[in-house]
């Protein structure tokens, strides 16, 4: 694209500068080239060559240049390819262009050597030395070194040439370039001196043998236009100038960029990704090539709409975002069971927009990732099955200090009944009591059976319940278990809050927590053992405390009681029931849990919407 | 066999002290062992037992061991500060079940896990009281 090109320094002036100042401007930009502007339009063009003729005319410097200008005013579009403009140049025999903007503003300018210089090596094709390009039959002027500068002026507006060379008999002295003549036109030198003492010398020459592009590279490097070539008896050849250069490759240059293109499609063709391209106009996008794959995949869509292939949502979702460079190449389609991402680029050729749309397969990665997620799902559930049954093995001492009691007062009673029975002392009513009792108990441990059982069923749905009945549901079944170790247990529960949550999986948590505290207050041997469970409601969150007085966590560990495989209790614990208190209250019941240090002991805090 | 009208005839003339903290199993239990002992004492703690025991003259001690205030095990170690006599019955939970290596030394008679058949304490009785 000719705008990563294009020169904008020191290029242009305003249409009312004089002479002087132009050829001043020329001087400093190197160019050989001053614009005229009319505000931001480009009225005229004056050039080297120019120069030649003003100076016929013995016009003052210190003239309006732009009554003088000569060259034709070549504009075109910044956004023209280099291959356009490379034919504008060769067609038109210039050697710049005035680039301009859609609002036909002056940009800058575009020589022949910027774009030799930007022209890839291979395009000047290897082989080709300058003896090829370089006419045979060509004269080459040449001049004393004693003549003057008009004269030597003269002969180069006669044969219409930019350059001459000073040769003494046969040895080459200097050359004079229209460059050279604006260098005269500055200082002011009268055109009556000798050429030998404004010539460029000594001159820059190239062997007959050197191939193109070591000749382009020298005239960039030397920032020169012309270089003398010199045969093999050292004799002068003749001159080769950018313009030879360039008429030459003009041919080539397309024929190359035909092949490289060629090449390009092939290797796309043999990609295993789909490639398609689209001509990229506002309003629609056809499909103008698509690689062998997606042949394969789609058929003949050529020149279809690809709202065909892709869904038009998500397309023009696509193309907003690409409009603000925001795309990040992640759409996703599914077409025949496979799923790909869309990359696309966007490009210009032969001032064709177009978009390239690049299918990448990832179903296998999709495919992974299900996996991946999936493992970590099973992964969570083993946990879970873990702690519950880390849970169910405490649940069970639980019941066993539920059962103790009942179980021995049936004994007691049976055995009462048993001596009764051997003593021959069969009161009847007193054995119906006895009998009652027992009913009474075992009724007592079938509902204590229940309710364990109950609080292991998994949640399906979300429910209501009395806040202060699923804590009192819950203490029930480790309250043996508290008092046997003359642990107390308070209650500071605000009545009548209603929340709707997985309640067994609730009740598990607040248990796990109670139990985590019976732990520590027994294995620290707490002197008056107690837990206080407290639970308010605050706007629109319950806020449910369960503290105790044994001593509370220390610093250190604070932070990592809710890390998975994280005991304190050596042998005794899992690790993983307050890992699994935070996954349940933060990721089922989307609340919180936290634990802090109190006064007396740890102090967890949970908090869930109502 | 143990002939329980016989059995009972002896125990009635002993003096029972009887110590549990549970009031289910207290009453139960205390119904049971009054076919035994007319004449008993029930404290509901250690601390209440060793009062008790201090101030009357008894002949056998049933004792729960995990009780509030004094357990089971200091009220007869205090107990045996001065007397290494008295026949002293333990009847406790299975998982309570002390280390009885260490408990060697308070002498016990018997050691009787809850939930208890009767026929341990009948035989365990009779052999106090004979």
């Amino acid at each position: 694209m000719l705008q990563d090109i294009v020169e904008k320094e020191n290029i242009s002036i305003d249409k009312d500068a004089s002479l002087d100042d132009a050829i001043s401007l020329m001087i400093k930009n190197g160019e050989g080239i001053v614009v005229f502007l009319d505000g931001h339009t480009a009225v005229g063009i004056l050039t080297e060559r120019d120069l030649l003729y003003i100076l016929k005319q013995k016009i003052s410097l210190s003239v309006q240049a732009l009554k003088y200008y000569k060259t034709s005013l070549i504009c075109i579009h910044l956004n023209r390819s280099l291959d356009y403009a490379l034919h504008i140049l060769i067609d038109n025999n210039i050697r710049r262009l005035i680039i301009k903007d859609n609002d036909n503003h002056f940009v800058g300018i575009v020589t022949q050597e910027m774009i030799l210089n930007y022209l890839e090596r291979d395009t000047y094709r290897i082989h080709l030395s300058v003896s090829n390009i370089i006419g045979n039959n060509q004269e080459l002027i040449s001049v004393s070194p004693l003549e003057s500068i008009n004269n030597s002026l003269k002969i180069m507006r006669e044969q219409s040439i930019g350059s001459v060379v000073i040769k003494d008999k046969h040895k080459l002295l200097g050359i004079f370039t229209e460059r050279d003549l604006i260098k005269v036109m500055n200082l002011k030198i009268p055109m009556a001196t000798p050429i030998q003492e404004v010539m460029s010398s000594p001159v820059i020459t190239i062997g007959q043998d050197t191939i193109i592009a070591d000749a382009t590279q020298l005239m960039i490097q030397k920032k020169i236009r012309r270089l003398v070539v010199i045969g093999e008896d050292l004799n002068i050849i003749g001159i080769i100038g950018t313009r030879d250069i360039m008429r030459n490759i003009k041919g080539n240059y397309a024929n190359l960029i035909e092949h490289k293109l060629k090449i390009a499609k092939n290797t796309l063709d043999s990609l295993p990704n789909m490639i398609i391209e689209l001509f990229n106009r506002k309003s629609s996008h056809h499909i103008h090539w698509l690689n062998n794959k997606a042949k394969n995949t789609f058929g003949n869509i050529l020149d279809d709409d690809i709202c065909t292939i892709i869904d038009e949502k998500l397309w023009k979702s696509i193309v907003s975002d690409m409009d603000t460079n925001s795309y990040n190449n992640d759409a996703r389609v599914t077409i025949k069971n496979s799923t790909y991402t869309l990359s696309i680029s966007q490009y210009i050729f032969k001032d064709y927009n177009l978009i390239r749309v690049l299918f990448v397969d990832v179903t296998e990665i999709e495919i992974e990732l299900a996996q991946a997620v999936d493992s970590e799902q099973k992964m969570l559930e083993h946990l879970m099955q873990q702690s519950r049954l880390a849970q169910m093995g405490e649940m069970i001492s639980m019941i066993a200090h539920q059962w103790r009691q009942p179980l021995a007062a049936i004994s007691a009673t049976i055995g009462t009944l048993k001596l009764r029975n051997m003593l021959d002392n069969y009161e009847k009513d007193f054995f119906d009591k006895k009998l009652d009792q027992i009913t009474l108990y075992s009724q007592y441990l079938s509902d204590t059976i229940n309710d364990f059982r109950d609080f292991f069923k998994q949640d399906k749905l979300l429910e209501d319940g009395n806040f202060e009945k699923i804590i009192k549901s819950t203490t029930i079944i480790i309250q043996p278990s508290l008092d046997h170790e003359g642990i107390t247990l308070t209650f500071d529960l605000q009545k009548g809050i209603i929340i709707n949550t997985y309640i067994n999986e609730f009740k598990q948590v607040v248990l796990n927590i109670l139990q985590n505290a019976y732990d520590v207050l027994v294995s620290r041997e707490i002197e008056s053992p107690e837990i206080i469970i407290k639970a308010y409601k605050s706007t629109s969150k319950v806020c449910l405390e369960i503290s105790d007085n044994g001593g509370g966590i220390s610093d250190e560990i604070i932070h990592n009681v809710f890390k998975p495989y994280f005991s304190t209790k050596k042998q005794d614990g899992t690790g993983l029931g307050l890992y699994m208190s935070r996954i349940i209250i933060e990721d089922h019941c989307k609340g919180s849990i936290s634990v802090t240090n109190s006064a007396l002991g740890a102090v967890f805090t949970i908090k869930v919407e109502v | 066999m143990i002939d329980i009208y016989k059995l009972t005839t002896k125990t009635n003339k002993m003096s029972l002290l009887y110590v549990e903290d549970n009031a289910m199993v207290r009453e139960d239990t205390q119904t049971m062992l009054d076919i035994f002992f007319e004449n008993m004492t029930v404290a509901t703690n250690g601390v209440e037992g060793l009062e008790y025991y201090n101030n009357a003259k008894y002949d056998l001690i049933i004792t729960d061991i995990r009780m509030p205030l004094m357990d089971g095990i200091a009220m007869i170690s205090k107990i045996r500060e001065y007397d290494q006599e008295i026949p002293i019955i333990i009847i406790s939970a299975y998982d309570e079940n002390y280390n009885l290596y260490n408990i060697k030394h308070l002498n016990i008679e018997a050691y009787i896990t809850k939930p208890f058949v009767v026929d341990d304490l009948i035989k365990t009785i009779y052999k106090v009281s004979s």
